[in-house]
C-alpha cells in the first residue's frame, strides 16, 4: 500500500448505511413527534424510540467504516447479493429526505407531495432492479496463460432464464488482481431477451509478468432510472498466468551465435542413421537409400515412403539465469533479463522439437526447468519465469552446480544473463581448472550476457521499444 | 436498404437528440411550474428562453459552451445576488431567494458543455425547483403539473440510464488503445522491485476510499468543477482494460417496447407515488418555526379568513366584486333528520316556506358614510354542546350538512331559522350572536386555517310558520299576559335601539325626505308598520323606474350614493337595492337591518352535492314587524336571475373540475392524521376485530367464523375486509410460491398429474404394442440402439424377418407397427379398438413364426 494511501480511513456508503441513517433519523422524529400527536404514546415511548435510534445510528456508522469489510466477509459466507446507491441515487434520497423533514417541519402536505412524487419512481427503480438479476448467470472464458503486454479477450456469457422478461442494461464487471494491483473491468449487456444468451467481452492488457487472478465476478443492474442499483456477486475466480514478454532476437546477434554454435564439437551418441532430426516423409525416390524406408507407413499406403532427415548443426542450449538483485540493476533491467531468457527459451523450441531444452533459474533458490518436449518445455519455461523474483541471495556457484548435476552429454552452449558478468567469468574460468568439474571447458562453451540495458538492447528487442 | 451499422448509429443519434431534447424540456416544465406557483414571470421564467438556447447552441449546434472560469464567476454573483436578495427582503422574498439561487445555477448547468455530472445536476436543479414551487403554491393545478413531472421524470432517466452506456460506447471505440482514467499504473524508474510486483500509485476509489478521497470526489461532482483529467506522464500502465458493449445490431435504444415500458413505469410509479403520499404519517412537528403563523386579518380573529363582503362591516359596493365570480364558497348536503335520506333543495325550500334557499351571513343595522356595520357588541350563545341524545319529539325536520370552502369565512352560513347547528370534528365551534341571531366560527389556536370547515344545522318546518319571516326572539308562552306585553314592549325598544340608525334626518336627509313622503303621518300617526314595509317596497319596484344592473355609475358625487341610487341612478345590485330600503324604513320608523348572505345554489353532475358560489351573494333586508323579522328582497328577482345565469357556466367540465377540486383539498391539500386514519380505520378495526376474535375464540375458531361471514354474503366479499384478506392470501400464496420446496412439491405433482392423467395412460397403453415389439425382436437377438427411430427398427428387424422367414406376409409387419407407433406417439392419434386387435394379431402371428423358426433350425 503507497504512503498516500496508508493513513485514510476507508468508508462505504452502501444502500444499507443510508437506510440506517434514515432509520435513526425516523426514530429521533417520532421520538419528539409521536407523544405529541397521541398522548397514549408516553411514559417509555419516547426513551425506547431514542436508544432504536441510537442502535440505528451505531450500525450506520459501524457500516460507514467496516462495511466493505463486512460485504466481504458476507460474499465469502455464500450472502452474495447486495443493493447498493450510486452517487445519483444518493443525490435522489438526500432530496427526498430533505423535503420529508422540511414537510413534517412546515406542515406542507404540497412538499410530502413532491416527495411522494420522488419516492414511487425511486421505488419502483428498487423492484426492477431486482428483477432485472433474477434467473440470470454468468460465465467467463479466458485464456490460462498471455504474454505481457500482449492484448487478449476475456469473454463473459450472460444467460437470462427468465421467461417472460428482458434483462437490460446488464453490467458484469470483473476483477483483475495481480500482487499489490487490482483493476476491474467491465461489459454492459444492453439486452438480454427472455430465454437467451449473449455473449460479450473485454480487452486486457496486462504489461507485468505473473499470476494474476481473475473473479469474482460481480453482476449488477441500475435499470431503469440510474437511482438504485442491485449487485450479484458469482464466485468464479480462475487464474491467469502472464509470462514475460517475448521480444525479437538481433539478427547479428543471432548469426554470430549460429556460428559460434556450429564450431562446438559435439559428442554425442548416434539416435539416427545421420543423427541428424527428423523432418518428415515422403515418397520414395530414385537413388533413395533404403535403409531409410519407413516400412510400417509403406505397408499402410501401399507405397514406399521415405524418412527425409534435416541437419542438426547447432548444439544444444541451456539458459541459466542469474536474477542477483543488484543495487545496479535497475527493476525494469531485471525484466528485460527475464524476457530475454524467455526470448531464448521460445526461440530455441522454435527451431527444433528434439533435443535438450534446459533453463536454469538462480534466484531466492535455484529452479531447473527441464522437460523432453519442445512445447511442453516451452510451456514449463515461461510459467517459471512468469513466477520467478530477483534476489540478493542468488548464487552463481549454485547455478553452475545445477547446471552440472542435470547432466548432458557435454557439447552443450550454455548462455548465462547475469548482471554480474565480471564475477561469473571469474568464477567459470575457476571452475574450468578444477579437476572436480565435470563441465569441461565450460568457459569456452558459455556465453555471458551482461544483464544491462545497453548489452541487452544488442542480444533483443522487444515490442514497446518499437512504439 | 441501409445496413446494421447504419441503423445502429441513426439508432444512436436519435438517442442523443431524444436526450438533449427530454433535458431541455424537463428544465423548461420545472422552470414554468415554479413561474406558475411564484406567480412572477422573472426570473423563473426566462428558463426556458435558456434552455432553448443552450439546447440549440450547446448541444445540438456545439458553438457555444460557457467557460468554466466563466461558470464559476457566473456562480458566485447567484450567490451574491440570492444573498443580498435574502438579506434586504421580507419573508417571502427569503423564501424565494433560495428558489432564485436554484433557477440561476440551472441556466449556469444549462449553458455549460455537459458531462453525465452535469446532466445529473440538471435533473436534481428541477427537483429543487418543484419543491421551491411546493411551498409557493397549493392551487390543483401544481398537482396535474407534478404528474406531468413525474412522466418526464422517468422518461428523462430512463433515456439517461441509456445515454449513459452510448457515452460509455463512444469511449470504448474512440481508445480501444487508450487507458482508462483509472487504470493502474507502474512507477517508471522507481528502483528494482525486490517483490517483482509493480507500485499501484492510483486506484480506483471505490476500492480505495477515504474521507479525503470522498470529499475530493465530491468537490469534483460539483457541476462547474472542472474534472481533473491531466494524465501522469512519469507512469506507465500496468493493466489495460478496455471495456466491453454487448449489443444487437437490431437493437433500436427507443424501441416501442422501451416505449411501452417507460409509460408502464410511470403507471406504477404513479400508484407507488399515491401510496407512499398517503401513508406518510402527518405526525406534524409543533410549534416549528416554519410553519406560518396564519393569515390573519380582522380585529384579533385568530385562523379566520375573511371574504370580502362578509366582514363585520361593509363598504357599499363591495358584494358587486363577488357577483361576477365562479368560484365556490361551499357545499352542502340536505338530508331528513329521521331517516337520513337526501333531500332535494326545492322540496326543502318548499318545506320552509322560502322562495329560494337563503343562507344567512351577517346583519348590519348602522349606516354611516357608505358603510354598513352592526353597530353593537353582542353576546354569542354556544350551539351544540348538548351531550345528551336528542328526542324523537325534539329532532328537526332537516338536516343540512355544509361544507365551507378556505378561506373560511367568520360567518357560517345558515337558512334560517335554525334549530339547531353543530361543528364537525376538527372544525372548531359554532356560536350564535344574541341580537343579530348570525352564525359565527369560534376561533381556535389549533385549528388549520387553510382547510375546509364543516357544519350541520338542523331546520323544523313549525318554526318557518310565518309566511317569509322568522321568530327570533322568542317570548315564552308561560308568561301571563300583562308580563308577555311588557315584554314585547321592551323588545320593540331594543329592536329600535339597535336596527334604527341615528341622525338619518341630517346624514341622508334627501332619502329620509323621500321615506317621509312614501310614509307620511295621518293625523301625527304613522301607518302601520306593514303598511309602511309595503310602500317601501313598492317604491323601489320597476315601475318607478328602479333596475338591477352589476354597472355601477354615480351621477351626483356629492351626495350619498345611496341617494344617488334614489334619485338619480335608480339602478344597482342588490346591495344598493337593500341599502335604500333598510334606511328608508330605518327613516320611516320600521327598524330594519341589511343581511348578507347567498340565495340560490346549483346542483354538481359528478360530485352530487349542491353548491353555493361567490356569484350567488346577495343582500337583502330584514324588518321589525309585528315582533317577527319579516325578511323582505327588494330586487326584482327576474333581472337578478338573469344576471346570476349570465355568470354560470355550468357544464360536464365545471363540474369535474370542481369535483377534482374537492379531491384535491380533502384528500392531498388538507390531508391530516385525522383523515389518515379514517382512510385506514376500516384496515385497523379488522385487525382488532379479528384478534379480539381469536383472543375470544382460539385461532381455529376464531378462523373458520371469519371465512363463513366473509363468503355467505357477497356484499361481505366484496367490502375492505374482502380486499384486505384476498390480498393477504395473495401475497401469502405468492411468498409460498417462491419457497424452493413448494415449488419442487408443485412439479412433482405436476409429473404425477401427467403420468395419470387420462390421456397419458392411453398414450401408455397404446404404444404398450410396441414394447411387446422391441421384446420380441430382443427375444431372437435384434438390438436396438437408443438414438434408433422406430422407422430405423423396424427396417433392421424387416432384414432379419426376411433372412428367417423369407417371402412371408409377416415381413413388413415391424413396418406397420413402426408407422402405428409414430402415429400415435408423435401424430397424437388414437388407435381404435380394431386396428388395436389386428395390431395384436400380427404380433402373435409373428411371435408364432418366429418360434417355429427356430426349431426348424434347431
Amino acid at each position: 500500500m503507497s504512503n498516500a494511501t496508508r493513513s485514510r480511513i476507508p468508508i462505504s456508503f452502501s444502500a444499507s448505511s443510508v437506510l440506517q441513517f434514515l432509520g435513526a433519523i425516523a426514530s429521533f422524529l417520532a421520538a419528539w413527534v409521536l407523544p405529541l400527536n397521541f398522548p397514549e404514546f408516553g411514559g417509555n415511548t419516547s426513551t425506547i424510540l431514542n436508544i432504536v435510534g441510537a442502535a440505528f445510528l451505531l450500525i450506520g456508522i459501524v457500516n460507514l467504516f467496516v462495511g466493505q469489510r463486512i460485504v466481504a466477509m458476507m460474499q465469502r459466507a455464500g450472502m452474495r447479493s447486495r443493493v447498493l446507491l450510486p452517487r445519483e441515487g444518493i443525490v435522489y434520497l438526500g432530496v427526498m429526505l430533505m423535503l420529508a423533514v422540511a414537510a413534517l417541519l412546515g406542515h406542507s402536505n404540497m412538499l410530502l407531495l413532491v416527495f411522494g412524487m420522488m419516492a414511487g419512481p425511486f421505488v419502483l427503480n428498487g423492484w426492477v432492479v431486482i428483477l432485472m438479476l433474477q434467473k440470470v448467470a454468468v460465465t467467463r472464458d479466458a485464456p490460462e496463460s498471455v504474454s505481457a503486454g500482449a492484448v487478449f479477450s476475456v469473454q463473459m456469457t450472460l444467460s437470462n432464464g427468465k421467461r417472460l422478461m428482458s434483462s437490460r442494461l446488464i453490467e458484469v464487471r470483473d476483477v483483475i488482481e495481480g500482487s499489490q494491483v487490482r483493476e476491474e473491468a467491465e461489459i454492459t449487456f444492453v439486452r438480454v431477451p427472455p430465454r437467451s444468451v449473449r455473449t460479450g467481452s473485454y480487452q486486457l492488457q496486462i504489461r507485468k509478468r505473473g499470476i494474476y487472478r481473475l473473479g469474482p465476478i460481480r453482476v449488477s443492474s441500475r435499470f431503469p432510472l440510474g437511482i438504485g442499483e442491485r449487485g450479484m456477486v458469482v464466485n468464479d475466480r480462475t487464474e491467469l498466468i502472464v509470462h514475460p514478454a517475448i521480444g525479437r532476437l538481433n539478427p547479428r546477434w543471432m548469426k554470430r551465435e549460429r556460428e559460434y554454435a556450429e564450431s562446438i564439437n559435439k559428442s554425442t551418441s548416434r539416435r539416427g542413421i545421420f543423427d541428424d532430426e527428423f523432418h518428415r516423409i515422403r515418397e520414395f525416390r530414385t537413388g533413395d537409400n533404403p535403409r531409410s524406408i519407413h516400412w510400417r507407413s509403406s505397408a499402410r499406403r501401399g507405397m514406399l515412403l521415405m524418412r527425409e532427415f534435416e541437419q542438426q548443426r547447432e548444439s544444444d542450449m541451456v539458459v541459466l539465469l542469474d536474477l542477483f538483485d543488484s543495487q545496479k540493476l535497475s527493476f525494469e533491467e531485471s525484466e528485460r533479463a527475464i524476457s530475454l531468457a524467455a526470448t531464448l527459451c521460445v526461440e530455441q523450441t522454435r527451431r527444433g522439437s528434439t533435443g535438450l531444452f534446459r533453463l536454469i533459474i538462480a534466484g531466492e533458490t535455484v529452479s531447473s526447468v527441464q522437460c523432453p518436449g519442445a512445447s511442453r518445455f516451452r510451456e514449463a519455461a515461461l510459467n517459471s519465469l512468469a513466477i520467478t523474483k530477483t534476489s540478493p541471495k542468488a548464487s552463481l556457484e549454485l547455478l553452475f552446480d545445477s547446471a552440472e548435476e542435470d547432466g548432458g552429454h557435454g557439447s552443450e552452449r550454455y548462455l548465462l544473463i547475469t548482471p554480474r558478468a565480471g564475477e561469473a567469468k571469474e568464477l567459470l574460468a575457476n571452475r574450468t581448472g578444477s579437476s572436480s568439474s565435470r563441465m569441461g571447458s565450460i568457459l569456452s562453451r558459455t556465453t555471458i550476457i551482461d544483464a544491462h540495458r545497453e548489452q541487452l538492447d544488442e542480444v533483443f528487442t522487444l515490442s514497446e521499444d518499437d512504439q | 436498404m441501409t445496413s446494421p451499422g447504419k441503423q445502429r448509429k441513426s439508432s444512436d443519434e436519435r438517442l442523443r437528440s431524444a436526450f438533449h431534447r427530454s433535458i431541455m424540456l424537463t428544465a423548461c416544465f420545472s422552470a414554468c411550474i415554479l413561474c406558475g406557483a411564484e406567480g412572477a414571470l422573472l426570473p423563473s421564467g426566462l428558463t426556458p428562453v435558456i434552455a432553448v438556447v443552450a439546447w440549440l447552441f450547446v448541444e445540438e449546434l456545439k458553438v457555444f459552451r460557457l467557460p468554466i472560469l466563466l461558470a464559476n464567476t457566473l456562480g458566485i454573483v447567484a450567490l451574491v445576488a440570492a444573498a443580498w436578495e435574502f438579506v434586504s427582503g421580507d419573508i417571502e422574498s427569503k423564501l424565494l431567494s433560495g428558489g432564485h439561487l436554484i433557477v440561476y445555477l440551472t441556466w449556469i448547468v444549462l449553458l455549460l458543455q455537459k458531462s453525465m455530472r452535469q446532466y445529473w445536476w440538471t435533473v436534481t436543479l428541477c427537483l429543487l425547483q418543484l419543491a421551491v414551487a411546493a411551498v409557493l403554491t397549493s392551487h390543483s393545478g401544481f398537482g396535474s403539473a407534478l404528474i406531468g413531472m413525474l412522466f418526464m421524470l422517468i422518461w428523462t432517466l430512463s433515456l439517461f440510464s441509456f445515454y449513459r452506456v452510448l457515452r460509455s460506447e463512444d469511449t470504448v471505440e474512440e481508445a480501444t488503445s487508450d487507458v482508462r482514467g483509472n487504470s493502474a499504473t507502474l512507477a517508471a524508474g522507481s528502483g528494482a522491485d525486490s517483490s517483482g510486483a509493480a507500485e499501484s500509485l492510483t486506484g480506483k476509489p471505490s476500492s480505495n476510499a477515504s474521507w479525503r478521497s470522498g470529499l475530493r470526489s465530491w468537490w469534483s461532482w460539483l457541476p462547474w468543477k472542472k474534472k481533473s483529467s491531466r494524465p501522469s506522464t512519469a507512469v506507465a500502465r500496468l493493466i489495460v482494460v478496455t471495456d466491453g458493449l454487448q449489443r444487437d445490431t437490431d437493437e433500436h435504444w427507443m424501441s416501442l417496447r422501451f416505449r411501452g415500458m417507460v409509460f408502464l413505469s410511470f403507471l406504477v410509479s404513479l400508484c407507488l407515488s399515491f401510496i407512499v403520499f398517503t401513508a406518510f404519517p402527518r405526525m406534524w412537528v409543533p410549534g416549528s418555526p416554519f410553519t406560518s403563523g396564519g393569515h390573519e386579518e380582522g380585529p384579533g380573529r385568530r385562523g379566520i379568513f375573511h371574504r370580502t363582503g362578509f366582514t363585520e362591516s361593509v363598504q357599499l359596493g363591495e358584494i358587486g366584486k363577488l357577483l361576477t365570480s365562479n368560484g365556490r364558497v361551499f357545499q352542502f348536503e340536505i338530508a331528513d333528520a329521521r331517516t337520513n335520506k337526501p333531500v332535494n333543495v326545492d322540496i326543502f325550500t318548499a318545506a320552509m316556506n322560502l322562495d329560494e334557499i337563503r343562507f344567512r351571513g351577517n346583519a348590519m343595522g348602522t349606516y354611516k358614510d357608505g358603510k354598513w356595520s352592526r353597530g353593537l357588541d353582542e353576546r354569542r350563545v354556544r350551539f351544540g354542546e348538548r351531550e345528551s341524545p336528542v328526542s324523537e319529539k325534539d329532532m328537526a325536520d332537516y338536516r343540512v350538512r355544509v361544507i365551507q370552502d378556505p378561506p373560511v369565512s367568520q360567518f357560517a352560513f345558515a337558512v334560517f331559522p335554525i334549530k339547531n347547528a353543530r361543528a364537525a370534528p376538527g372544525s372548531g365551534s359554532i356560536l350564535q350572536r344574541e341580537v343579530t341571531g348570525s352564525l359565527i366560527w369560534a376561533s381556535g389556536a389549533a385549528i388549520d386555517q387553510n382547510a375546509p370547515r364543516e357544519f350541520t344545522f338542523e331546520c323544523d318546518r313549525a318554526l318557518s310558520a310565518v309566511k317569509g319571516g322568522f321568530e327570533h326572539w322568542q317570548v315564552p308562552s308561560m308568561l301571563g299576559e300583562e308580563l308577555r306585553i311588557r315584554m314585547l314592549r321592551y323588545i320593540d325598544r331594543y329592536a329600535t335601539h339597535f336596527f334604527i340608525t341615528d341622525h338619518l334626518q341630517r346624514s341622508v336627509p334627501r332619502l329620509y325626505n323621500i321615506a317621509h313622503e312614501i310614509c307620511p303621518t295621518t293625523n301625527g300617526m304613522p301607518l302601520p308598520e306593514i303598511d309602511r314595509v309595503n310602500r317601501v317596497m313598492a317604491y323601489l319596484s320597476p315601475e318607478n323606474g328602479f333596475r338591477y344592473s352589476l354597472t355601477l355609475t354615480r351621477e351626483d358625487q356629492s351626495i350619498d350614493p345611496v341617494e344617488d341610487f334614489l334619485m338619480n341612478t335608480k339602478a344597482g345590485h342588490c346591495e344598493y337595492f337593500a341599502s335604500a330600503c333598510t334606511l328608508l324604513l330605518q327613516s320611516a320608523g320600521v327598524p330594519a337591518r341589511l343581511v348578507n348572505g347567498f340565495s340560490g345554489s346549483e346542483l354538481n353532475s359528478v360530485t352530487g352535492r349542491n353548491e353555493v358560489k361567490q356569484h350567488h351573494s346577495h343582500t337583502w333586508v330584514e324588518a321589525w314587524v309585528d315582533g317577527n323579522w319579516l325578511t323582505l328582497d327588494p330586487v326584482p328577482a327576474s333581472d337578478r336571475q338573469q344576471a346570476v345565469s349570465s355568470v354560470q357556466s355550468r357544464n360536464l367540465l365545471t363540474d369535474l373540475s370542481t369535483a377534482f377540486n374537492d379531491l384535491w383539498n380533502g384528500g392531498i391539500h388538507n390531508m391530516t392524521l385525522e383523515r389518515q386514519k379514517a382512510f385506514f380505520n376500516p384496515v385497523l378495526e379488522l385487525g382488532t376485530s379479528v384478534k379480539d376474535n381469536v383472543e375470544k375464540q382460539g385461532l381455529w375458531e376464531a378462523t373458520k367464523a371469519f371465512f363463513r361471514h366473509l363468503f355467505t354474503s357477497p356484499r361481505n366479499l366484496f367490502s375492505v375486509s374482502g380486499g384486505v384478506v384476498t390480498f393477504v392470501l395473495l401475497l401469502f400464496g405468492a411468498g409460498l410460491y417462491q419457497l424452493h420446496p413448494i415449488r419442487r412439491l408443485l412439479s412433482l405433482l405436476q409429473m404425477l398429474r401427467r403420468r395419470f392423467s387420462h390421456e397419458a395412460v392411453v398414450t401408455k397403453s397404446v404404444i404398450r404394442f410396441y414394447e411387446r415389439f422391441q421384446q420380441l425382436c430382443t427375444t431372437y437377438g435384434i438390438t436396438f440402439t437408443d438414438s434408433s427411430t422406430a422407422l430405423e427398427n423396424a427396417s433392421s428387424a424387416t432384414r432379419f424377418l426376411h433372412s428367417r422367414l423369407g417371402e412371408s406376409e409377416l415381413v413388413t409387419v415391424p413396418m406397420r407397427i413402426a408407422s402405428a407407433f409414430n402415429r400415435v406417439r408423435f401424430g397424437h392419434e388414437t388407435l381404435d379398438e380394431q386396428s388395436m386387435s389386428v395390431i395384436a394379431r400380427e404380433l402373435d402371428a409373428l411371435e408364432q413364426a418366429l418360434r417355429n423358426s427356430t426349431t426348424d433350425h434347431s
